[in-house]
């Protein structure tokens, strides 16, 4: 009996120590059971924002960051610069007939990772794919035409000047496929792909690039797993495998890195981030711009329209306040543009905090201290940023002025529906970037998409609605730089909007790993690291 | 029962059921559609909205641009052949999203259970055996505490403590970073994993399943023991135990022969009720340890207003409750011969 419980006891601790990992030989771990196990790996954990793995359909951050790393884009950007692009299939590109074709030359050694070249029909196809698909990245080559002008040439045409193209071009959704590979597991560029093409579930478990990685195994839900691309034709990747690990919150991603466990945490804020110790820790500024309305609709409000009233606004919001509220990293947003593009602002053209102006703005309306209500989506976080706080924030500088504001916070769907209807009087949101370039911004110009949220019509304000036709249609980086900033000035001084700031990108990363940098589009790009 | 009476009783429950999970649909249907929000709005990126045939194509996708008792209608028909409709949030089929995400939370939950049963029944047990004893009151503490923490602050602190502080289990997730699943057979990691005679991976896929099976499994033994213990108390002077103590039985014997069998029903409600609010109670939990489960699943189809995986979800847990009930009934009359079941 009484070896009968010792036996009992034995096998009690035994297999509590395995499960506590105490017994080396059975703790079975990454290291140990990773079938890559030859090689280098790579362990990330960002908190997934992902739904798929086909270039042509995806538009997530998470799923940019992956498709950055499987698929070759004709241009790209070398690190966090977004203001110039880099050669990547294509060596080189003209620009001609003021901005309305493009002509792209391939690099004759981009294979895919079956080994075959990367051709101009490929290109051709995948582009026409994207257009064709009619899936959410599909705007992004809206009125372009696609041919090739020769095995190594791509030839992109509109009827409007497109100056910005290049600056689109480098959209992990533009990612180039292998067209064989891809059309014999359903896909098609036709003009019916939206209903015809099923290659998407393909996508999800395969990959048919030429990036530097290939996809292992994909999962929305727990992990992606990436191997490196032997047969690549640029620079060998540094990493044999790279694991994307879905971790749903910051503190646990914090612990991980902290542990060693993990090499790379994508979603901490400034706050989290700072007193760590033994790990690398890159802030900046996100590409994500926070900003105010003013809804310019008298039908919508009798205050809002108010020019008076807006400035008031503009002078009594506390910006160093705001970047206190968003942490290390974070910067004031001079223009609607973020700082980080082509056609930013100078810093010296930010807003500045004046309560005195404010309130003499104020008594110069004739509105007496207005009542209104501030509505914005609760419940979700830019860049760490939580909009709850970044609202209440607001809600006390507005008081400050005199202006009797209240919250109505919404859920995110419901206000966007809002939003959208342009029926909020006061509105508090962001923009972030469907591509580096300034003319994603001209989405805010009067009567455009975002003006109209903020009821602003292009015969209410005549001159920067032309001003805005005018930036569309300028080429050039100097020429372009000059009239997004005229166009920027111009929309402060008389516009609806009041932009506040872009909160902080943080990366933390293990000390082993060389290149680690915040990326504001694809998080970060597998292809710098070392 | 006979075993024509057995066929008549499971006929006419699992009737019943399925006009409930009609029943379900319709309500899931008719709430999904009363909130104010566009499905599009949600799914497609700002650019893509101002789009018209980019909204265009998305709305005939997923049947959208049909009016809504015939979306329901066709959901319905497509119901009745198992097609639960393609999920939109992630462009996949909800029968395939479902048999992903329900094996990783019933796994967690059947480890929970299994937990929180031994350890709750254990003792519950030893307080009514102790009653009075101090014994019996640091229980009673114990079971207080298990009930009233709130689960994420005990999510968090076991995290910090085992992971973080001791090391001696891994972080979130089902297994390592980079590991591959075992061979589907079940969906459950750690049987698979036997299945196929991967015994690294098994423990892999145990030592994942340990913190989020305790933590959600703290409430359930609160509870459990809670109940054992009145139950127990409910018997145990009774004549018969009396008795069968006077015959000279030892105190284990009496406990497990006489005591235990009645007091065996209240807590097996109990234990089956956790057990289902476990499948469909996991979202903190799933969501501190990264667990792909279908409480996070549900979770972004609210926020996305993706109806065909908020349908799909609904279903799932109706069938799951359904069942459960049906399962505690059939137990009833194998635990107490008198109880008939009709």
């Amino acid at each position: 009996m009484k070896k009968q419980a010792a036996g009992g006891l034995a096998a009690l601790l035994s297999t509590s120590a395995l499960l506590l990992g105490t017994v080396p030989s059975m703790s079975a771990t990454a290291s140990t059971l990773s079938a890559a196990s030859s090689g280098r790996t790579l362990v990330i954990d960002n908190s997934f924002e992902l739904v798929t793995a086909d270039p042509a359909h995806m538009f997530e951050p998470t799923g940019e960051l992956v498709c950055n790393a499987l698929y070759d884009t004709l241009v790209t950007f070398n690190g966090g610069n977004f203001k110039t692009v880099v050669p990547d299939l294509a060596t080189s590109y003209q620009t001609l007939d003021g901005a309305r074709k493009f002509v792209f030359h391939l690099n004759p050694a981009a294979k895919f990772s079956d080994g075959t070249p990367v051709t101009s029909a490929d290109v051709v196809w995948s582009l026409n794919r994207l257009i064709n698909l009619k899936g959410n990245p599909s705007f992004l080559l809206g009125g372009e035409t696609i041919t090739a002008g020769g095995p190594g040439t791509v030839v992109m045409t509109s009827s409007a000047p497109n100056p910005g193209l290049p600056y689109i071009l480098p959209n992990p959704a533009t990612g180039v496929l292998n067209e064989k590979v891809v059309a014999a597991h359903g896909g098609t560029d036709a003009s019916n792909a939206s209903t015809k093409d099923t290659a998407e579930n393909w996508l999800n478990a395969n990959s048919a690039g030429s990036g530097p990685y290939i996809l292992k195994s994909f999962s929305t839900t727990s992990q992606v797993v990436l191997a490196a691309n032997p047969s690549y034709w640029g620079p060998k990747p540094a990493y044999a495998t790279v694991v994307l690990r879905n971790t749903a919150t910051a503190s646990v991603e914090k612990l991980d890195v902290q542990r060693g466990v993990n090499e790379i945490a994508l979603d901490l804020d400034p706050s989290q981030s700072t007193g760590m110790t033994n790990v690398q820790i890159h802030k900046g500024p996100s590409p994500n711009v926070m900003f105010l309305f003013a809804n310019d609709n008298p039908k919508i409000s009798k205050i809002t329209p108010n020019h008076d009233f807006q400035m008031a606004l503009r002078y009594g919001i506390d910006y160093a306040g705001m970047l206190q509220l968003a942490g290390a990293g974070a910067v004031q947003s001079p223009g609607i543009i973020p700082t980080v593009f082509l056609g930013a602002l100078p810093a010296s053209a930010d807003a500045k905090y004046d309560l005195t102006q404010a309130k003499a703005w104020l008594a110069k309306s004739g509105l007496g201290h207005p009542t209104l209500k501030l509505t914005y989506p609760t419940g979700i976080t830019v860049n760490g940023l939580s909009f709850d706080d970044a609202a209440a924030r607001v809600l006390q500088y507005i008081q400050q002025i005199g202006i009797n504001v209240s919250l109505q916070p919404q859920s995110v769907q419901i206000g966007l529906g809002t939003y959208r209807a342009g029926t909020e009087p006061l509105g508090l949101w962001y923009w972030g970037p469907d591509y580096p370039d300034p003319s994603d911004y001209l989405q805010f110009a009067p009567g455009n998409l975002v003006g109209l949220r903020a009821g602003w019509t292009a015969a209410e304000a005549p001159t920067i609605a032309a001003l805005a036709t005018k930036a569309a249609q300028t080429t050039g980086i100097p020429a372009r730089q000059a009239i997004f900033e005229q166009y920027q000035r111009a929309m402060n001084a008389n516009g609806p909007f009041i932009p506040l700031i872009q909160p902080a990108e943080v990366v933390v990363g293990t000390t082993g790993i060389k290149n680690l940098q915040a990326n504001g589009l694809w998080l970060v790009d597998l292809r710098d690291l070392g | 029962m006979s075993p024509a009476g057995l066929g008549r009783f499971l006929a006419r429950r699992l009737g019943i059921g399925a006009v409930l999970v009609v029943g379900i649909t319709l309500i899931a249907f008719i709430l999904t559609h009363l909130v104010p929000a566009d499905p599009a709005t949600a799914n497609l990126g700002q650019s893509a909205l101002g789009d018209p045939a980019i909204v265009k194509a998305f709305y005939h996708e997923y049947g959208l641009d049909k009016p809504v008792p015939q979306q329901y209608v066709i959901y319905l028909w497509k119901l009745l052949h198992g097609n639960l409709g393609m999920s939109e949030q992630s462009h996949r089929a909800v029968a395939t999203d479902l048999g992903q995400y329900v094996p990783a939370t019933m796994e967690l939950a059947l480890f929970a259970i299994v937990i929180s049963v031994i350890v709750g029944v254990g003792l519950g047990v030893l307080a009514a055996v102790r009653r009075g004893h101090p014994v019996d009151g640091g229980l009673r503490v114990f079971s207080l505490l298990g009930v009233s923490m709130p689960t994420f602050w005990v999510a968090l602190f076991v995290f910090y403590l085992f992971f973080f502080r001791l090391g001696w289990l891994p972080s979130g997730g089902r297994l390592s970073p980079g590991l591959v699943a075992p061979a589907r057979v079940t969906g459950l990691y750690t049987v698979d994993a036997l299945l196929n005679g991967q015994w690294p991976l098994f423990v892999n896929a145990l030592r994942h399943l340990v913190m989020p099976g305790a933590v959600l499994g703290i409430f359930t033994v609160g509870t459990v023991l809670r109940f054992t213990r009145a139950s127990v108390l409910e018997v145990i002077n009774n004549d018969y135990v009396r008795a069968a103590r006077a015959k000279g039985l030892s105190e284990w014997t009496v406990i497990r022969r006489h005591v235990m069998r009645p007091a065996l029903l209240p807590i097996a409600t109990v234990a089956s009720l956790a057990f289902g609010s476990l499948l469909s109670g996991t979202v903190l939990v799933e969501n501190i340890f990264s667990w792909p489960g279908i409480g996070e699943y549900a979770y972004l189809s609210a926020i996305n207003l993706d109806l065909p995986a908020i349908m799909g979800v609904s279903i799932v847990v109706a069938i799951i409750y359904i069942l459960i009930n049906l399962l505690v009934d059939l137990l009833y009359s194998v635990l107490d011969p008198r109880i008939e079941l009709r």
